[in-house]
């Protein structure tokens, strides 16, 4: 490394070594870095130099007074105050609004139920049993035939079945 | 004003709510009957059943020997005692059905089957029936066109 380096980073080891941190810029240390990592000679005038902790870190924190304390309580405070102001109060519906809201829902139920009944889909087909039905009367018409036939693994279900004569 | 309009609107509202929910109840009043009268047609050239027909299938398996049952129609009307209804059903065939009766859960049914043959209705079937409310009563065996049958389902609550 030329003595003109050395000399140009002169002052800035200087400050370092003497702990004038603030005398030097981050820059700058930054270059001074690269300069000792290359320069055996202005390494060595940093080897006998044991750092030293920055005092500030060592020091225990202040215990806060009352004073502060108290303070901190009164801006928590008014932080809390400012917040719940901006909170808006629920709007309230008119009555009406809500009596016509449960008069749709009631009057949609109504009609649901009406056109149910209208084409049936709510019923499931359960055939009636021999039990279910009494025919009080039975007449078929023309050449037909008709008789009621037990329908099932039981015969159970009654089944009015009318026979035709063929071309009828 | 404004709230006039409000007011007036939510009266109309109500009346409507409470006709649709009256409407059923007068439905269900002892002297009206709700009937069902379900159209079917029943083949041996496809394996189709249509799903709200799958217990008349598994029960009249055994019985004839049909594959395949079609709903194509589901009729439903509610009609006061003695008063008659008059369904069509699939081609010329046609139902008209009378509730007679109402006593202890059964209802009573005066059913008539015709036919259309020629710009006259021909009497196919004429029965008087008791049923059990809410089951269904079986009739059939009218042909119908490709081989087929027809198979009427009528049901009174």
């Amino acid at each position: 490394m030329s003595s003109g380096t050395c000399k140009k980073w002169h002052d800035a080891i200087t400050a370092l070594v003497e702990g004038r941190f603030d005398d030097v810029s981050p820059d700058e240390i930054e270059q001074v870095e690269t300069h000792l990592n290359e320069c055996e000679a202005c390494a060595n005038r940093l080897n006998h130099v044991t750092p030293t902790a920055d005092p500030l870190l060592d020091a225990e924190p202040a215990e806060p007074s009352a004073e502060q304390w108290e303070g901190a309580w009164d801006r928590i405070d008014d932080s809390a105050a400012a917040a719940e102001a901006t909170v808006r109060e629920p709007r309230r519906l008119p009555m009406w609004a809500g009596l016509s809201a449960a008069a749709v829902v009631v009057a949609a139920v109504g009609l649901w139920q009406s056109v149910g009944l209208r084409n049936g889909s709510d019923w499931a087909m359960q055939l009636a049993g021999a039990g279910d039905v009494q025919i009080e009367s039975l007449e078929v018409f023309g050449d037909a035939t008709t008789m009621v036939l037990g329908a099932g693994d039981d015969a159970e279900t009654p089944v009015i079945w009318v026979m035709e004569e063929e071309g009828a | 004003m404004n709230m006039r309009r409000g007011r007036t609107n939510l009266s109309a509202v109500l009346v409507l709510a409470l006709l649709a929910v009256c409407q059923p109840a007068v439905a269900a009043a002892p002297k009206s009957v709700e009937l069902q009268v379900w159209t079917i047609r029943a083949t041996r050239s496809n394996t189709e059943i249509s799903p709200k027909l799958k217990p008349l299938a598994k029960k009249l398996k055994e019985t004839f020997n049909f594959t395949g049952y079609k709903l194509v129609k589901a009729d439903a009307k509610s009609v006061d005692v003695a008063k008659t209804y008059n369904a069509s059903l699939t081609g010329p065939f046609k139902a008209s059905i009378k509730p007679t009766e109402r006593t202890d859960g059964k209802i009573k049914l005066a059913v008539t089957v015709t036919k259309r043959v020629k710009d006259k209705d021909e009497k196919k079937l004429s029965t008087t029936i008791s049923l059990k409310a809410g089951r269904f009563q079986l009739f059939g065996g009218w042909k119908l066109d490709k081989g087929d049958v027809l198979i009427v389902a009528v049901s009174a609550k």
